[in-house]
């Protein structure tokens, strides 16, 4: 075990005497940039992502996700005991995870298998070992900088803290305490935070090894070890100074920090509760008042929706819809919009889709991308004027659909009108504009990208399911082959059309829309249809036996 | 007697054709797109959707082609005689109009769509356009073309002339594998189908990838050069016979056109999301020389390059160079021109709607 310590201290390079750092000033911290992922982004949002990556949690034992960057990579010494890893794979039957904690730290996932070899490859295998290195990397971020301990005691003091690794570099560069810094800083590539002329963004590792310094990085440089003593020295304006040398005051950094803070799409789910309860028991108690509050909390979420959305734009400077958790949100803001205009009349319209809308949102938990949220577009997507257009059109259509699904069953378990056939018809053909605009839209984009309009990948005749679907319908029911009822039983259907053409054609992986893969949601989708159909095959069941009854 | 327009007009246009076929359609495109998951989008596209009828257990069902062609003729009926041209239907008649264009546009790209992908190596004039999936069997002299035959033509036990030499197909494979010959069966064989032969795979998935090749026999030679061998796609050593001074090969290889001008790539760049190894576009800057005009251009994804009917798309890359999707469609502006008139038939029709009820 010993052993296993003094490797770790090399790994990580240095150690240093101070314990928490409470007294530090954290808030702008979290303006600094950093290059992650291929974008820069403010310090906060990587450190969230990556909390999240290693632990599953937002926060980590109380501490907020940039309390934990600052002490991983200012106190790694500390850091490396604190509970991180959520061991998410087949484990459980191991002693070591039988306790309550499903987090364990650094340190004991090091001795575990210092002891157990043989878990290297369920690691490797589970993709844990990445998660691991990357750890390492943050942890050694910052260690040139650090104060070095040789042989249990530092090797010299500079202002009372320590001797760091440039100090002893430079006065004794043949020191064998330098090397394994070294090696360890070489790899350590994960914290690009120092703007650099040609290169971009880098790390400050690479300024050493790569010889990268220049004037331009100086200030940074220096700022940053600026910041590292004034951690350890808990010299709050010191701290202050630093990070305003280093902080990066762009609006769109302060967007994406109130976006961070917030967690729109969690409040969402909060607030679209919130409504849908209070509108329920306004309608059952036959409350105006309620139901007036559920509207105003309603239009409350719509206009946080609207927000969020353009919260999107600005932070992404591209259209709000490029990936399937993007569609997610604009359908659950399309539907809170059209259910609660439409749910004037009939409040029970409000309701249902603003259960609708939390479910949706529900699911974009679950298809969230596990990197960054702000992920970056492939390619062939990377086009303004067709994100713009087409994916605009067809997730409106998407979200009408949707609704007139709803509408429908509605219908057809009321005993009462609740939306005329002419209404119903006018909504009918609102979802075909979108639909067939929409599908249309995307053949021409295929057109400019691939060379042709049409070639039957499995995106494409998703949407193009929706059109038929909705055509057929259309005119079964104009010739009279359906009746009112049939038709609405179509419409009801829609849902599980829809669910299919927007997330089953994903579960396919095969196509030339490989962005759009999803893992993992076959069960719920398969249950969703699976529910929605036994619904439908009722409601028609039932609106016969009445008929049959009358 | 007179034939009866009129009536056949009103069978062929009447509504309950439409409300029967679509959703045989919806069910084409359902099955045709789960099966793409399985067998690929090349054979799934063969299967269900530009099929006239699908073979199941023996029992021969509507395929995509014979579905589609039905709702155009139905359409087309429809719209011609039983179309009310009044304000009020002005939206559903746009709309009609549209997606029969779309229809026929679809018939023209079947018709006369090229296709295939063009290799640019830097800074070497390029100009043959390889096809994604067709095949030749083709046969030089010299390296020079002599005769070209599309492997689909090319059946097992056909003798193929007009060389000094005669040639006897053994077997054809449309999808081959290669595996090592047994010791006991390479009598006869000559060259590298003495230690290999060709057998039989399932399809690749994807279409472009699967290899075919044959076996054929040789007389009519000298000893040493008459006998058994084979050739495949991307064979590095296609079989080689000597008639005199003249070299012949046997090869089998991609469809090939050959441009009526020449591309040559100056420079391919993939430009990637800052330190990462994701891309954010792939460029080629290229030189386009066709007799006296030569000019240069830039080829992006979602921005082609357009030239004497053909487009020019960016596909792929191998190394530094760039591989570009040719297209050439004389049909291609059907699909702009029916979208138009759909989305402003779809409008109309949603206002007159509005307006008619108020």
């Amino acid at each position: 075990m010993k052993h296993f310590i003094l490797m770790i201290a090399c790994l990580i390079g240095v150690s240093f005497h101070a314990h928490a750092n409470d007294i530090v000033e954290k808030e702008n911290f979290g303006d600094i940039p950093i290059l992650f992922e291929g974008r820069v982004q403010p310090i906060d949002s990587f450190s969230r992502t990556v909390l999240k990556t290693l632990s599953g949690q937002e926060t980590l034992e109380g501490l907020s996700a940039q309390a934990w960057l600052i002490e991983t990579i200012f106190d790694p010494a500390r850091a490396v005991e604190r509970p991180l890893f959520n061991i998410d794979v087949p484990l459980h039957t191991h002693a070591r995870f039988d306790g309550e904690n499903p987090l364990i730290s650094y340190l004991d996932l090091m001795a575990l298998l210092d002891t157990e070899p043989s878990l290297h490859q369920v690691f490797e295998t589970y993709g844990m070992d990445g998660k691991i290195l990357l750890y390492e990397q943050l942890l050694r971020s910052m260690s040139m900088f650090l104060p070095i301990q040789i042989d249990g005691t530092d090797s010299g003091t500079d202002n009372g803290i320590g001797t760091d690794f440039l100090t002893l570099q430079s006065s004794d560069p043949a020191n064998s305490a330098l090397l394994p810094i070294v090696q360890g800083g070489q790899q350590s590539q994960i914290l690009k935070v120092i703007k650099h002329p040609e290169h971009g963004y880098v790390a400050p590792w690479q300024i050493i090894t790569h010889g990268l310094g220049t004037p331009a990085t100086t200030e940074q440089f220096l700022a940053w070890k600026g910041l590292t003593r004034a951690y350890i020295s808990k010299d709050k304006s010191q701290w202050i100074s630093h990070i305003n040398t280093l902080a990066n005051p762009h609006w769109q950094f302060s967007i994406e920090r109130i976006y961070n803070g917030l967690q729109p799409v969690t409040l969402l789910i909060g607030v679209f509760t919130c409504c849908f309860i209070i509108l329920l028991l306004g309608d059952i108690l036959s409350k105006p008042a309620l139901i007036r509050l559920g509207f105003a909390v309603g239009w409350a979420g719509v206009a946080l929706q609207v927000l969020e959305i353009i919260a999107r734009i600005l932070i992404l400077s591209r259209p709000p819809i490029g990936t399937l958790y993007e569609s997610t949100l604009f359908v659950a803001a399309v539907l809170a919009i059209s259910g609660l205009l439409l749910g004037v009349r009939h409040y029970i319209l409000a309701i249902v889709a603003c259960l609708l809308v939390m479910m949706i949102l529900l699911v974009s938990h679950y298809i969230k991308p596990e990197g960054d949220q702000f992920a970056l577009l492939d390619a062939v997507l990377n086009t303004n004027f067709w994100l713009a257009t087409h994916v605009i059109f067809i997730t409106i259509g998407y979200g009408w659909c949707l609704l007139i699904s709803l509408l429908a069953q509605i219908q057809l378990f009321a005993k009462t009108t609740i939306i005329t056939a002419s209404h119903m018809r006018k909504m009918i053909t609102i979802a075909l504009i979108f639909t067939v605009i929409g599908t249309l839209l995307g053949g021409l984009w295929a057109d400019q990208s691939w060379g042709r309009f049409w070639g039957w990948d499995p995106k494409e005749n998703g949407a193009l399911l929706i059109v038929l679907w909705l055509v057929w319908f259309v005119h079964a029911r104009i010739s009279g082959h359906v009746n009112y009822t049939y038709y609405l039983a179509g419409m009801a259907f829609l849902s599980v059309i829809v669910a299919l053409s927007w997330f089953g054609v994903n579960l396919l992986s095969v196509g030339l829309h490989s962005y759009g893969f999803i893992e993992g949601i076959a069960l719920g989708l398969f249950a969703f249809c699976g529910a929605q159909t036994l619904i439908v095959v009722g409601l028609l069941y039932r609106q016969n036996s009445i008929k049959r009854g009358s | 007697m007179v034939f009866p327009f009129k009536k056949l007009g009103s069978v062929l246009g009447a509504p309950a054709i439409l409300f029967y076929t679509l959703p045989m359609l919806i069910v084409i495109l359902v099955v045709g797109t789960i099966a793409q998951k399985s067998i690929g989008l090349h054979a799934a596209l063969e299967t269900y959707f530009y099929s006239w009828v699908i073979w199941k257990f023996f029992v021969p069902l509507p395929g995509g082609l014979l579905v589609m062609s039905a709702i155009t003729i139905n359409l087309t009926f429809k719209f011609l005689l039983h179309s009310r041209w009044v304000r009020s239907k002005m939206g559903t008649n746009l709309i009609h109009l549209g997606i029969l264009i779309l229809m026929l546009g679809g018939l023209g790209t079947i018709i006369f769509k090229q296709d295939g992908v063009i290799v640019l190596p830097p800074h070497a004039p390029a100009q043959i356009m390889q096809a994604y999936v067709k095949t030749d069997f083709v046969v030089l002299k010299n390296q020079e073309y002599l005769r070209r035959i599309a492997f689909d033509d090319i059946k097992t036990g056909q003798n193929i002339d007009g060389f000094p030499f005669d040639i006897k197909i053994i077997k054809t494979c449309l999808s081959c594998g290669i595996e090592l010959r047994p010791e006991n069966d390479r009598m006869g064989w000559v060259g590298a189908a003495q230690s290999m032969m060709l057998v039989d795979t399932t399809a690749h998935l994807k279409a472009e990838e699967t290899m075919q090749g044959l076996s054929f026999e040789v007389s009519n030679l000298d000893n040493a050069q008459n006998g058994k061998y084979l050739t495949f796609e991307s064979f590095p050593k296609p079989p080689q016979f000597q008639v005199g001074q003249d070299i012949y090969e046997i090869k089998v290889e991609r469809h090939r056109t050959r441009l009526p001008f020449t591309l040559t790539l100056n420079q391919f760049r993939a430009a990637y999301y800052p330190g990462t190894m994701k891309a954010k576009d792939y460029i080629s800057d290229v030189t386009v020389s066709d007799g006296d005009m030569v000019f240069d251009a830039v080829i992006t994804m979602n921005e082609p390059l357009r030239h004497s009917g053909y487009t020019f798309y960016q596909s792929s890359f191998i190394g530094e160079s760039s591989v570009l999707a040719v297209v050439k469609n004389r049909a291609s502006l059907f699909p702009y021109i029916s979208s138009l008139i759909v989305a402003l038939g779809l409008f109309i029709h949603l206002i007159l709607l509005v307006r008619q009820r108020r």
